[in-house]
């Protein structure tokens, strides 16, 4: 049964995720919209998130299957639907899973111009592409594929959870330009990643004619980098709460430590045209303290064991024709475990859009800021992009924002990606006096039966907001 | 008192549209029947034998039985017999020996009791004129449990009498070639 959940799960049930926010990013009325954009546009003086409500993000992506097509309740042999889903994935398929926490999250203007926020938060990331190829060899076994080759190639995942404390400035520069850049410093909790695989296996008809298969494991070189793992996963796990220990230590920055800055700006050329781009999670992480590297590598061909008939045989005097077989092939395919140091690169997102702004309210009860009346409407569109191991992913948003009734925001989104074509999401924030309370979700047009959507995609949180014109 | 209002309306409605997803049509029971069923193919023994194989180094006779031993450490290994559904074990001879031959596989225990035993009659050929003999012996429950007891496979070829007994300087060869095709259910 272990061995089952193990298989289902190479197979069919690692989520992965896209960090596409794009009902948050632009949304200047959220304090938020600054880890999207450090150089948006701040309309307000003072910002407290409620410590741990104040943003919950989870995001799940799964790019060529959903768990409607496993599971779909059709009469079809749910073992002939993985399978055709197998087939159906290419090994550019990916899962996804992005959750984030906010711990701490606060900000103030020092002057008209300039604003500070920081904060802390945890985040999970995990991309696991699909092993297509050890996929096959793993449900089909290697018998209707005598002559081919399974590449260990396939194999790219990347996973880590880590605390991030952060610190940013605004600045309005001008009328029209907003910067801002955001410094960060990673505490890694969890790494585990492996890539730039490769090697093979093939069965295939012996080309020496001595039996009827060979067996040939083909240059195979593997690694899988991990830290913070050996130490959890080493010790004999009868105490949980030392582990638990361990991780509060890391998320407090006890972890392998890295650094790292987000970039953004707000351009408005003209009152009602906005512009704005930022680069995320520029950075890497230093990972030296309990580090361990699995390195699979090596050549063997075999063609089963073979059997001499030595003249002198007694009942000790057997050939260990098995221990020998196990010798060559432990020789010649090695498991080596290092402990050495690596680093790795948080997954650069980017962003940038263009909004056109309309309708002013033209009543007295304006909370704008700096006596600037908000329009009651923006129209525009949004491009985001992930650095991920085998290729960038991309995503395009339109979107409508809405101002109603003063004390709700609304924001409606269309989004273009690697899950779907019809994904609508529709982000609402509420604002009564300080108190903020959002709650934004997207494939909307799924909801009606979650199990169809790729992805999945929600944000809540809670804040105080503070603006002094109001 | 018109903004306390539309906020409970907004409330309700955004919660009603977030807790009413569901999910529809699937029926997530069926993981229940989850059952992969891969099916390898591996070379298992293999084995070249002339005409010295069978002869006696003191008496320069044919001898009556050859054998050898290997450890098959696998059959009997957690996963082969949590997961194998049935086996089928080929074993393919080619000989060219002008004789004979009973060929016994006998998986035994490391208390070398029999567990399984296979048996093949190979039919004499000639130098130019191989004869080819292929077995398939398929192997399910309930003779799979005691085979998966097994730990070791002796091959034993047996002389039957025979009046044109093997000398040192007869051409041939006895060739083994095989197989196993493994049928897990995981």
């Amino acid at each position: 049964m272990r061995l089952k959940i193990t298989y289902i799960a190479v197979l069919i049930s690692v989520f992965g995720m896209s960090q596409n926010k794009e009902l948050l990013y632009d949304f200047n009325d959220l304090p938020q919209t600054l880890h999207q954009n450090p150089g948006a546009l701040v309309a307000f003086d003072k910002h407290f998130g409620i410590p741990l409500l104040s943003q919950f993000h989870l995001n799940v992506g799964s790019s060529g299957v959903s768990a409607y097509d496993i599971f779909k309740d059709d009469g079809i042999d749910i073992n002939t639907k993985i399978r055709n889903a197998i087939f159906s994935l290419s090994n550019r398929d990916y899962f996804t899973f992005n959750q984030q926490l906010e711990i701490i999250n606060g900000g103030w203007r020092k002057d008209e111009t300039t604003y500070f926020s920081y904060g802390m938060y945890e985040e999970a990331d995990v991309i696991f592409y699909f092993p297509k190829e050890l996929a096959v060899l793993l449900w089909d076994g290697n018998a209707d594929y005598i002559g081919q080759s399974f590449s260990l190639g396939d194999v790219n995942l990347k996973g880590e959870v880590i605390s991030v404390l952060h610190f940013g400035i605004n600045k309005q520069l001008n009328k029209k330009l907003t910067i801002g850049a955001r410094a960060k410093l990673y505490s890694s909790i969890a790494n585990v990643n492996s890539r730039n695989n490769s090697g093979t296996f093939t069965t295939r008809e012996s080309t020496t004619g001595d039996n009827v298969y060979e067996h040939v494991f083909q240059s195979l070189d593997g690694k899988v980098q991990t830290s913070g793992l050996a130490s959890l996963l080493g010790d004999d796990n009868s105490d949980f709460s030392e582990d638990i220990k361990t991780l509060r230590k890391r998320v407090l920055f006890g972890g392998n430590l890295g650094l790292g800055f987000d970039v953004g700006f707000t351009y408005q050329p003209k009152e009602q045209h906005v512009i704005t781009g930022s680069l995320l999670d520029v950075g890497a992480i230093f990972h030296s303290k309990d580090v361990e590297t699995y390195h699979l590598n090596g050549s063997y061909t075999t063609e089963g064991l073979e059997l001499v008939f030595p003249p002198l045989l007694n009942e000790d005097g057997t050939t260990p024709y098995w221990q020998n077989l196990e010798d060559e092939f432990d020789e010649s395919i090695q498991i080596d475990t290092l402990k050495s140091n690596y680093v790795s690169w948080r997954s650069t997102k980017f962003n940038a859009s263009y909004r056109y702004n309309f309708g002013k309210k033209n009543d007295e009860d304006c909370d704008c800021y700096a006596g600037r009346k908000p329009y009651q409407n923006g129209i525009g569109l949004q491009l985001f992009s992930i650095f991920r191991p085998r290729q960038p992913q991309f995503a395009v948003t339109a979107f409508y924002y809405r101002r109603l009734f003063d004390f709700l925001r609304l924001k409606f989104t269309y989004t273009v990606d690697d899950f779907s074509y019809h994904n609508i999401g529709l982000g609402a924030s509420m604002h009564i006096g300080s108190f903020n309370m959002y709650l934004m979700g997207n494939n909307l047009s799924e909801l009606q039966n979650i199990s169809r959507a790729q992805s999945v995609s929600l944000q809540f949180g809670i804040n105080l907001i503070f603006d002094s014109n109001e | 008192m018109k903004r306390s209002r539309l906020v409970v309306l907004f409330v309700i409605t955004v919660g009603v549209l977030f807790s009413s997803s569901c999910v529809n049509d699937v029926d997530f029971d069926q993981a229940e029947n989850i059952l992969p069923t891969p099916v390898f193919e591996a070379s298992l023994i293999f084995s070249n034998l002339e005409a010295t194989n069978f002869i006696d180094e003191n008496t320069q006779q044919e001898v009556l039985v050859l054998t050898d031993t290997t450890r098959l450490e696998y059959i009997n290994s957690d996963f082969f017999v949590d997961q194998l559904a049935k086996t089928n074990l080929t074993f393919q001879f080619t000989n060219s020996l002008d004789r004979n031959f009973n060929v016994d596989f006998i998986f035994v225990n490391d208390n070398d009791e029999q567990r399984y035993l296979a048996q093949v009659e190979v039919l004499p050929g000639l130098p130019d004129t191989p004869v080819f003999v292929e077995s398939n012996f398929l192997i399910e429950e309930p003779e799979l449990s005691t085979f998966e007891e097994a730990t070791k496979l002796i091959y034993r070829i047996t002389l039957p009498p025979n009046t044109n007994p093997i000398d040192i300087s007869v051409l041939g060869q006895l060739k083994l070639e095989s197989k196993a095709t493994f049928y897990f259910e995981l």
